[in-house]
């Protein structure tokens, strides 16, 4: 059970060129710059991109295999399966909410996708806006939701048809600093319980140490650093992850350090009911 | 939107209340002339209430074509990309600069009996001059632009982001299409399907020239007027009448569409 991929790929002025590997249960990290190729390399786990090279496997089953020689020509079929047929959840960065569909109908919107009978996908979907403490916003519309209230309909959305690949890119950045906290603290409860492996794209450092198990920098398309997040916070190496850490560290740029270290609990009262 | 800036001079008002006059006027005019007393028979007359139910019929069936046809091809103009939109695309705009009767002399020679297609069609039975069919296809000629223009512009502002979400979460692309892709571009569709409605309904000279103007066949409202004018002008005051509510009723509902919703 494990999610793998290595990915080459050529998109304008980036140069991907990407080994990742992560475990069931695990959370893996992506920090690095804008336009490192981090959305890209989502985008290729979604099968939304197809790579120029490299294969990808999820649980020991190729989703991408392009086999090329040394002068880059494929030299055999390539695989790809496309994303409808991927088992996976995409939170995307600036969540991507259906705005004609209210919060029950975008959340059963995977289920329905794939075939859930109306009656059976509402109630899945109600559930889950339930355990997401948002089954009161059902009936709205994402335009009528609250930042917080939207990423948890997008969290909703992204995990009811049960993925064994979790893909988030930027889950947090659009929040404001309240609801960031809370919606921390919901993730990593979330990330906890989820049996599959997670993806999660962020600039945050105390994102990425609250939420991952394991860390990889992606700098200009390449890695420069990765492994056990402790590890690499640690003893970070590339000027990027130190800058990061340092503006961090400094609190000019989130001056509510702290709270995400401080570990599990979340003080707010509106997610208690998010318990792993 | 930006701030609204400066009022206009009064000049520049001036100059618009005489445009606004001028537009307003023929309106006055038909009320003013229009023979009340009489409207009843005008309208119950057979001929009218003949090219009242054509031109249902035509601009209706032309709207259907323009958007089954128009919507593949906004979808195209909008995601199509490459060299062929540089050809495609001024052969969609140009009906609407045209003449509508050069389009008609047009359908003669492509589909009259004698045309380039029409010859090949004969010898199948199929004749489209001077047919309910005929008028259609004018109607259609001239709506299908309108359409398809209205559809790309909708895709364009379309996010595609909203697609590729729906795939990701398990949507084939018909499911996409039905549940994403045509509500969000529903306000987009339905003004193009109302200003091809409206453009169809008011068709004249692409039908005359070539479906001709035969009563109960090819007459709609417009042709009922041009002949009414030439035998009964009070009668055609009324008929005219008739396109003006519908006209008006077709900009009430895009008014709500397009300015709105804000």
């Amino acid at each position: 059970m494990s999610f793998d991929a290595r990915v080459r790929l050529r998109r304008g002025p980036l140069h991907l060129d990407v080994a990742l590997t992560a475990a069931a249960g695990e959370t893996c990290a992506i920090v690095g710059p804008n336009g490192a190729g981090k959305s890209t390399l989502l985008a290729v786990a979604a099968g939304l991109v197809r790579p120029d090279a490299g294969r990808v496997a999820l649980d020991g089953v190729v989703l991408d295999q392009v086999d090329v020689d040394d002068s880059g020509r494929v030299v055999r079929p390539p695989v790809h399966v496309p994303p409808r047929a991927r088992p996976i959840g995409v939170v995307f960065q600036d969540l991507a909410l259906f705005p004609h569909l209210s919060a029950a109908e975008n959340a059963a919107f995977p289920l329905r996708a794939r075939g859930t009978p109306a009656a059976e996908a509402r109630a899945r979907a109600l559930a889950a806006l339930d355990h997401f403490g948002v089954l009161a916003r059902a009936d709205a519309r994402p335009g009528a939701l609250s930042g917080g209230e939207a990423q948890r309909v997008a969290l909703a959305r992204a995990l009811i048809a049960q993925p064994r690949l979790l893909l988030l890119d930027e889950p947090l950045a659009a929040l404001d600093r309240p609801a960031r906290a809370r919606i921390r603290a919901l993730l990593r409860d979330v990330l906890g319980a989820f049996e599959g492996v997670a993806v999660l794209i962020t600039h945050d450092p105390r994102d990425a140490e609250a939420l991952a198990d394991r860390l990889i920098v992606l700098e200009d398309g390449v890695v420069t650093q990765s492994g056990a997040i402790d590890d690499v916070m640690s003893a970070p190496k590339g000027a990027f992850l130190r800058q990061m850490i340092t503006a961090d560290a400094s609190g000019d740029r989130y001056p509510d350090t702290g709270h995400a270290r401080s570990g599990h609990q979340s003080t707010e009262p509106g997610d208690s009911a998010v318990a792993g | 939107m930006p701030p609204p800036g400066r009022p206009a001079p009064a000049l520049a008002r001036a100059a618009a209340l005489v445009a606004v006059a001028f537009l307003v006027l023929p309106l006055v005019g038909l009320a003013a002339r229009a023979p009340w007393g009489r409207a009843g028979d005008v309208l119950r007359a057979p001929a009218t209430l003949d090219a009242f139910r054509l031109s249902l019929v035509v601009s209706t069936t032309a709207t259907a074509f323009s958007f089954v046809f128009g919507f593949p091809l906004g979808w195209w103009l909008a995601r199509g990309g490459g060299r062929a939109m540089a050809v495609v695309r001024p052969v969609v705009l140009l009906p609407l600069v045209l003449p509508p009767v050069v389009g008609g002399v047009g359908l003669l020679a492509a589909l009259g009996r004698r045309g380039i297609v029409g010859a090949w069609l004969a010898r199948l039975g199929i004749h489209l001059p001077f047919t309910t069919t005929g008028a259609i296809l004018a109607a259609t000629f001239v709506s299908l632009p309108l359409v398809a223009l209205a559809v790309e512009g909708g895709f364009r502002a379309l996010d595609p982001r909203f697609e590729d979400a729906a795939a990701a979460m398990g949507a084939s692309r018909g499911y996409t299409l039905r549940r994403v892709t045509l509500p969000l571009l529903g306000a987009q569709v339905a003004a193009g399907l109302a200003l091809g409605w409206a453009r169809a309904l008011g068709e004249f000279g692409a039908t005359i020239t070539f479906a001709g103007n035969l009563q109960g066949r090819t007459q709609t409202l417009p042709l009922a007027v041009y002949e009414l004018l030439q035998t009964d002008p009070d009668a055609a005051i009324v008929v005219s009448l008739i396109l003006v509510v519908v006209a008006a009723a077709v900009l009430i509902i895009l008014h709500r569409r397009l300015f709105g919703a804000a």
